[in-house]
Formats: structure tokens, sequence, C-alpha cells
């Protein structure tokens, strides 16, 4: 394959990720979103608040403790509306085995009586490391544009 | 208009009060019904101290914060000699609202985008857009400054009040400002956390949430870290004057969720792993997990609608790393992602959807035990107060003639202080 053919490939390969983990938190297969995570991983929330001027980071966890919430969520009260991802990667920079890319998403909520609305917007900045021929997550900051939820949640946009 | 009239009225035996004492439920119309709400605004909202934010968000002389207090737009701001002020968020002129954003710094004064008049920080009108029109009717610089309200600061803490004839701040916090001392008074603090919902359920059902401790049980965190242990309930709430209260210290078991110690880097007054919770009258509720300090306020928007602020605070001497450590504990538990909240809400806004139809007409605050921290002593203590403030009896609120606001059975649980 030409070194352009292969760069594509990659591309695709990464945007094929990160839009799979979407759907893989969407049909809440933890699973597998967990094994889209490099070891020893990382996911990180944040949000900047205008109203005290601040960065903040509202989640910050390695994939060990993004697995051990992902199975405790059923022991907690939560929320039984149904989410779905949509997301656009907006950019891919390949380096040595490594990428780092950007994407737009936005997450909608459809409660129980089947009533849709936006939940969240942001961006995903992902580093990602390939292990073999796959390609992992090894961090993903999400930097949150919406600083109010209708439903609060300990589940990883 | 007297109340609105629910289907519940009809409907046996829901609609029979519980027998229990006077002060051992309440109607659940004082959580829906919106003439009751408009009193509340009135009454209690704008009537009390009300909490607006901490002096740290207001570091610089010229910065300022945006709030809605009891429907009212306020701004409150640090003035050139580093006092801080408040004032309605209005111009005099024609009612503009002078700032528009959450937060910002006005060092050379606040300016109306309308007519352009600007006021210095310590409210006075500076200047009036071709004040000659005004030369007819005499209307000078001095007759239209802003119009201040009364602001205090207790432990960094900036209070306000819309009322003028309100006691001061301190008289008002009774005995609680000794506890305040203790937990916000010992070492400058630094707000590092804030966020806020609008959450669909009325204000006092968010307060009874925080301050009833038999709660925990909706928490698996809190069955398995604070209500399974002895020593959990071997505390007693303190009871105060205009319905303050704070739980006697206890420890916390995070190992028993297989969460860390939080022995090192406990903020001032706290023990390892020790919690603390308070609530100032009517909606500042404070918890204290060792080593993180949540704050929560709310503004009431209808009786279905509260905007809920919540702020996570740490120590302005923080190191990175201790920051980094606090605010992991926080998320750990708290903020929008954290585990307890999503429980909470969900808690209060179901009790909400039942509320509202009539679907629930009571609701008991009947457990007594000797003032331990799952008694509702605390809760009765505050209905008590609400009523006393509305002159209306919580599980009767629409009964004719005279309504006994007497408190002294409250009272009584009050003594252990
Ligand atoms: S309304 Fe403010 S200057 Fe006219
Ligand atoms: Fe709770």
């Amino acid at each position: 394959m030409s070194d352009v053919a292969s760069q594509l490939f990659e591309r695709e390969a990464i945007r094929e990720l990160i839009a799979r983990v979407g759907r893989l938190l969407d049909t809440k297969d933890f699973a597998a979103v967990i094994a889209s995570f490099a070891e020893p991983g990382s996911y990180v929330l944040r949000a900047y608040s205008p109203e005290i001027g601040k960065e903040m980071i509202w989640m910050s966890v390695k994939r060990a403790e993004l697995l051990r919430l992902l199975k405790e969520s059923a022991e907690h009260v939560h929320d039984l509306a149904d989410r779905t991802h949509q997301i656009t990667v907006d950019q891919i920079s390949l380096e040595k085995g490594e990428a780092l890319a950007r994407s737009t998403f936005s997450v909608f909520r459809t409660d129980m009586k089947g009533q849709s609305d936006l939940f969240a917007v942001g961006h995903y900045e992902d580093r990602l490391v390939k292990n073999g021929d796959t390609w992992l997550i090894d961090s993903r900051t999400v930097r949150l544009h919406t600083r109010m939820f209708t439903v609060p949640t300990p589940l990883p946009l | 208009m007297d109340h609105v009239e629910n289907a519940m009225d009809h409907v046996s035996p829901w609609a029979t009060a519980p027998k229990l004492p006077s002060t051992h439920y309440v109607d659940n119309r004082i959580y829906t019904d919106p003439v009751i709400f408009e009193e509340e605004r009135e009454k209690i909202l704008a009537a009390t101290w009300r909490l607006v934010c901490h002096e740290s968000e207001l570091p610089e002389p010229g910065d300022y914060r945006a709030k809605e207090i009891a429907g009212v737009p306020v701004v409150i701001l640090r003035s050139e000699d580093r006092s801080i002020m408040a004032f309605f968020n209005v111009c005099p002129h024609r009612g503009a609202r002078l700032v528009r954003d959450e937060r910002g710094n006005a060092k050379k004064g606040l300016q109306c985008l309308y007519h352009l008049w600007t006021f210095a920080l310590d409210g006075k009108c500076t200047s009036i857009t071709r004040s000659k029109g005004y030369d007819g009717c005499s209307l000078k610089k001095d007759d239209v400054g802003l119009r201040s309200v009364r602001t205090e600061i207790f432990c960094g803490m900036v209070f306000v009040c819309l009322k003028d004839d309100v006691p001061p701040l301190e008289q008002f916090l009774g005995g609680m400002a000794d506890h305040m001392k203790t937990h916000l008074g010992q070492e400058e603090l630094e707000v590092f956390h804030y966020h806020r919902a609008i959450i669909n359920t009325n204000w006092k059902l968010f307060v009874d949430n925080n301050s009833e401790l038999y709660h925990e049980f909706l928490h698996v965190l809190n069955r398995r870290t604070a209500v399974a242990h002895k020593s959990y309930h071997e505390r007693n709430w303190l009871l105060y004057q205009n319905s303050h209260n704070i739980i006697q210290q206890g420890v916390i078991h995070y190992d028993s969720y297989g969460l860390g110690e939080r022995s090192e880097g406990a903020l001032p007054g706290m023990q390892p792993n020790g919690m603390v919770v308070m609530l100032l009258f009517p909606d500042v509720m404070l918890n204290i997990r060792a080593t993180v300090m949540r704050i929560d306020t709310m503004t009431p928007l209808a009786p279905g609608k509260t905007l809920v602020e919540w702020r996570g605070v740490g120590l302005k001497s923080d190191t990175p790393d201790v920051r980094a450590m606090r605010i992991q504990h926080h998320n750990e538990v708290w903020g929008p992602a954290g585990r307890n909240l999503p429980e909470d809400i969900a808690a209060v806004e179901t009790q909400w959807e039942t509320m509202v139809q009539g679907g629930s007409r009571y609701s008991l605050f009947a457990r007594e035990e000797g003032l331990k921290p799952q008694d509702d002593a605390n809760l009765r203590a505050f209905y008590q107060e609400w009523g006393r403030c509305l002159g209306r009896a919580p599980n009767d609120p629409f009964r004719h003639g005279n309504v006994d606001t007497d408190v002294s059975h409250s009272i009584k649980e009050i003594t252990n202080v």
C-alpha cells in the first residue's frame, strides 16, 4: 500500500473507532467501551466555568476506574433514558504509530415517553495508540460546552 | 384563588390527614401551590439573608457577580476600597439590566447599554447622557444612584438581604456562627468547582433531600460507607433558632466502597474521613467530606422549577497536588458526574411528579430517634420556621381562621444546644 493509501486507511480506522465508541455508549455495551481503551488509559471530563472563571475537571479516571464506574452504574439509581451520540471527527494527525484526533459530539437524550432533547455538546480530544493492527484510545479529554445537564450522570459522554 | 383544588381532595383515605402530631407531616400543597410559592418569595426568599457567592469569586476591585434573589436581579461587586457591595442590577433610568453576564470586571464603573448612563462602583450615577434635557425638571445625577442591597460577609461568605428591616446577619445565624467559624473561618477558602442545573422540583424538596439523613439509604455509596456502620448513628443533630442546623461530625468508611481514605489534607475543623452537613435557612446547604466542601444554594423559579448552584471548595493555599486530590474527592461523590447527584435529583423530581397532579397528598416527617442522624427533627424545625414566616400551618396550609404558628413544640427539640 502506498503511504497515502495507508494514511487514509489509518484515518478511516480511527474515524470508525471514535464513532463505534459512541454507539457502544448508547447501547451500554460497557465491556466493549472499555476494550476500546488502552492500558492504563484515561478519561477526563472538563468544562470551563465563566461564573468562577476557572477550568474545571468533572471526572478524571483511568481505564480501570472507568470500568468500575460502568459496572457500578447498574446498582445506582440511574437515568432510564436512552442516549444517542452524534460524532463528527474534525481532525486527525498521525505520527509514528500514534494519533491525535479532535471530534465534535452531541448527545441526545430520549426519555421514556419518547421525547428527545439535546443533552450535551462538546469536543473529544483523543490520543490514540496502535496495538498490533488495532487503534485504541489512550486518553480521551471531553471538553464540554454544555454545563447544565437536565439529568446529571456518572456515565461517560 | 385560595388554592388549586386537586383530584386527591376527593379520594379516601389518602385525603385524610395522617394520625400524627401536626408537626410530623406536611400537606404536599406547600410544595405545589402557586399562591404559596409567591408568598414564599416575599416572606422567606426576599426577607432572609441569602448567600450569593464566596468572596474569592471577587478577587479584584471591579469584579462582579450577577444573581437573582426572589426574582430581583442583583449585582454584587468589589469596590475600589475592596469592600463588597450589592445593588439591584437595574438601571434607574428605565429598568434595563445593567450587567448582562454572570461575572466580569467593571473597574471603570458600570454603563447601561440602553441610553449610556454610567455609575461608579459605589452606586453613584456618574454621567447622564445629554443631561441638559433634564434641566427643565431639575433631575440631577445625585437623584438617580443604584438601589443598594444590604450586604454582609461572614467567614468569606457573601450574603445579601433585600429587606432593610431584617436583623443583622450574625444575629440571623445565631448559634450556627460558631460552626461556620470552625469550618469556614480558620483559613482562606477558594471555590474550584461551579455548576448549576434547573431541577424540576420544588426547592424545599431539595432542602429535605440534603438535610434528611434518612435519605442516605437512597445512595448505595452511603449505605455501605455510612449507615451500615454503628458509629454513624452515634451523634446528634444540633438545631438552632431560625431553623439552621448541623449534624455532629461522623466518620465515613470510604474503604467499604473501595474508595481512598480521606485521612490527609482534612479541611479546618474536620477529622480524617469526617463528614458534616449544615443547613442555613432557607436554602444554603454545606456538606464537608473531610477534604472537600460543597456549598449548594437555590433560586426557586416556580413551584416546580428550581435553579441549584453547586460549588466545590478547597483552601486558597492548596498546592496543585492537594487541589487535585480535593477535586478527585469532590468528583467521586458530588458534581454533575459524581455518583450521588443523579440519585438525589431522580428522587426529588419523582416526588414533584406525583405531588403536582395530586397523586400524593401528605409527606411524613415523623421519625423520632432522639436527635440521632435519622431523626426528622431538623426537618420538623425547618417546616415550623417556614410556617412561622408564612403564617400558615405546614400540615394544613389552607386552614381558615387563626393559624397556629407556635413553634414551641420544635423549640423543645432545639433545647439540646
Ligand atoms: S435604561 Fe439605562 S440608561 Fe436608559
Ligand atoms: Fe443525597
